[in-house]
């Protein structure tokens, strides 16, 4: 744990009766950074969540918060969207957002001004004085945002944050984030989307049955397992080069899998050098976090003595 | 403390302008409208009726000294006719009202045919015809005594341990204490159903999981305790209001309204006794919101509870025989029957002090156990969506 710690989760273990939700979780997250917090269901995150926000003790391990116990002048300072979403149905948007927005302490009147700056962004002007329960599913999740984000807190956690957004409202959700780290805003996002996570995280713990079993930098982990392969887009025909094992092609994309005699840079220089032939395009092909996620949940890696096989001390990738 | 009173606001607000509550509101009022729109109705047409000319036939000349004593009540005036004929004459003109008929021996029988032609004499008017009849019978006795007798007894109503009575006139200080514990004692019930509907609701619409990220569970239920406790007071204010300004207007109208009153600190104890017995409940009624599954369960759980609170209502007769009995001071002294039990005594006794002091310490402690026992089931029960909560868990959560 070092100052710029925003969460600290030691060994947490949290169990239900017979049932053991958390056994052993460890993480940390750093100030300003989007931490993505993966698991496939059941794996103990949003019970990890709750003992970070202190609604459930944990049965053993420490867990601190913007720099110590939690205590309810930080809940102030938190926005929280969890995964059981809810909201008052039976009032106005508007009543619902400044009433949630009083009650983190913002001042009606600048909770209003707050409020019409977010209904615009968020398309959600003409629908303010609806009733929550006439709003579609989607337009609710946004108002849902709206409300985690409208105190302007230090530390956002999100539960799915997408979940029932079509692709330009996950956009714009996702923009209003990215421009909240940005700010230096802290962000723990758990979400089953890898793609975003890809987009988005900057670290990440993986859960799984209660353990974290993957943890560290998302470009770190990402080459840690990566194969040796490359990936080229050319133009002109792909020549045979010694050393490669297999070829798959997906879109004009070739993806060359390497035997261990043969480099990335070898085959780079092989193909700069062909006669006739375009290089547009050619990297190292990583796997993405959706396969490393299968892997490891599926059981193709297996942690090694312990729970987490992947850590890393990479500074934050972020600008 | 702000968060709470927010919270407070927020229920109040968000269930005042509810239909529900409107509904609850309005429907003793326009109950309490139709029956003095139909007692006014009534009243004019008895008005109408007292006034005009009652004939009587008196063969016997049993009514020659009768005189027609000075009556509030009525404006009519009696005629002797001396022939059925000419009677019967004077009513198909509609020159009176009505007539009697005297029997010969009236004077020893005390008989008399009435006869009418469209309508029916009212009570006041028989009376008024008694007491005429009264004079001329009694005119040999004693002035005093004769009009003594022909107004009758004026009774008062005594409590059977002698400790308080009622005159006739002033039975509505008797039924009024009752009325006025019978309305805090259904608000108290709303405002904790309200409560218990409250945190089921945001159970329901997982708003649960926001607010304890954002308020203590102490806040979280201190706060609809508070706003909705005031809701059920502003029930009360209002039909209190209403039912005043009522009495004020019957009272000019029905003589034994007037000077209704109920005493200060009556007010005042009741006032005490319900906001208690109403945080007693409301507690028990959230730890029941926080512990089921919907509103239908609930209502199976809360039943019991209410049941016990009305109980001293199956005890009305054991009270009032004997009101400073055993049953009667257990009632008083249990928690969830004492408000009840002391609004029912009050009427037909004068209650200890000591009760009452007891009364308000056991309802504090049971109030203040309950409100940590639901807050520990709340907690227990405020994220577990799907299901309701085993009574073990509870158990086990208490003991913990």
């Amino acid at each position: 744990m070092t100052e710029q710690n925003v969460i600290s989760a030691s060994h947490l273990a949290k169990s239900f009766g017979a049932a053991k939700a958390v056994r052993d979780v460890s993480f940390d997250v750093r100030t300003g950074e989007i931490f993505g917090l993966l698991g496939p269901n059941g794996a103990g995150k949003t019970t990890t969540i709750r003992m970070i926000l202190d609604i459930f003790k944990p049965d053993r391990g420490t867990v601190t918060v913007l720099g110590g116990a939690m205590t309810d002048a930080k809940k102030d300072r938190i926005g929280y969207l969890p995964e059981e979403r809810g909201l008052y149905k039976d009032i106005s948007v508007e009543n619902c957002v400044l009433y949630l927005a009083e009650l983190k302490g913002v001042p009606r009147a600048e909770a209003k001004i707050r409020a019409a700056q977010y209904f615009d962004q968020l398309d959600l002007t003409e629908h303010k004085r609806k009733k929550v329960q006439d709003l579609s599913k989607g337009m609710q999740q946004k108002v849902q945002v709206m409300t985690t984000l409208l105190h302007r807190p230090s530390l956002i956690i999100i539960d799915e944050p997408f979940s029932g957004l079509d692709p330009v409202n996950t956009r714009l959700v996702q923009d209003m984030l990215l421009r909240e780290r940005d700010k230096g805003t802290t962000i723990v996002m758990s979400t089953h989307q890898m793609y975003q996570v890809e987009e988005m995280c900057d670290r990440l713990v993986l859960i799984n049955q209660g353990d974290s079993v993957l943890y560290g930098a998302v470009d770190e982990i990402r080459r840690r397992y990566a194969d040796n392969a490359v990936r080229v887009v050319v133009h002109g025909p792909l020549p045979q080069i010694e050393g490669v094992i297999e070829t798959s092609r997906k879109g004009d994309a070739h993806t060359l899998s390497l035997g261990a005699e043969v480099t990335p840079q070898q085959v780079l220089s092989i193909l700069a050098n062909t006669p006739g032939l375009l290089v547009e395009r050619f990297e190292l092909a990583l796997p993405t976090m959706d396969d490393i996620f299968v892997r490891v949940v599926g059981g193709k890696i297996v942690p090694e003595n312990g729970r987490v096989v992947a850590e890393t001390v990479a500074q934050n990738t972020h600008a | 403390m702000r968060k709470l009173l927010l919270i407070a606001w927020h229920e109040y607000k968000k269930h005042v302008l509810r239909k529900r509550f409107l509904g609850a509101l309005l429907a003793p009022l326009l109950f309490i409208a139709i029956g003095g729109i139909i007692g006014f109705i009534t009243l004019q047409s008895f008005s109408e009726s007292d006034t005009g000319v009652v004939g009587y036939l008196d063969p016997s000349n049993a009514l020659a000294k009768a005189y027609k004593p000075t009556s509030p009540e009525t404006q009519i005036e009696f005629r002797r006719f001396e022939s059925k004929a000419e009677a019967d004459a004077a009513l198909n003109r509609e020159q009176i009202r009505a007539y009697y008929e005297l029997a010969p021996d009236f004077a020893q029988s005390g008989r008399a045919d009435l006869f009418y032609w469209k309508r029916d004499i009212s009570g006041d008017v028989r009376d008024d015809f008694e007491t005429y009849a009264q004079s001329a019978l009694l005119s040999g006795v004693n002035p005093q005594i004769a009009t003594r007798l022909a107004q009758g007894i004026d009774f008062t109503f005594e409590t059977p341990d002698r400790s308080r009575a009622f005159g006739e006139n002033n039975i509505v200080g008797f039924v009024l204490p009752f009325v006025f514990g019978l309305m805090f004692f259904v608000a108290l019930f709303a405002g904790a159903q309200y409560l218990m509907q409250a945190v089921i609701e945001e159970k329901e619409n997982r708003t649960m999981e926001v607010m304890v990220t954002t308020v203590t569970p102490t806040q979280l239920m201190g706060g609809k305790i508070l706003g909705l406790g005031a809701l059920g007071l502003t029930q009360v204010a209002v039909w209190l209001i209403v039912m005043a300004a009522a009495l004020a207007v019957a009272g000019q109208q029905f003589s034994f309204l007037q000077g209704a009153s109920i005493a200060p600190e009556f007010i005042a104890v009741a006032l005490v006794l319900f906001v208690l017995e109403y945080v007693l409940f409301g507690a028990v009624m959230a730890a029941i919101g926080a512990a089921v599954l919907d509103q239908k369960q609930a209502q199976q759980y809360m039943g019991p509870f209410v049941l016990l609170a009305i109980s001293p209502e199956f005890f009305i007769p054991v009270i009032f025989l004997d009101p400073n009995g055993v049953i009667a001071t257990v009632l008083t002294l249990f928690p969830f029957t004492a408000p009840l039990a002391l609004v029912f005594r009050y009427g037909i006794t004068t209650v200890p002090v000591w009760q009452i002091v007891v009364a308000i310490a056991l309802l504090i402690v049971f109030a203040a156990g309950a409100l940590w026992l639901a807050g520990r089931v709340f907690r227990l029960g405020m994220l577990q969506y799907g299901k309701a909560l085993a009574f073990r868990e509870i158990v086990a959560e208490v003991r913990s």
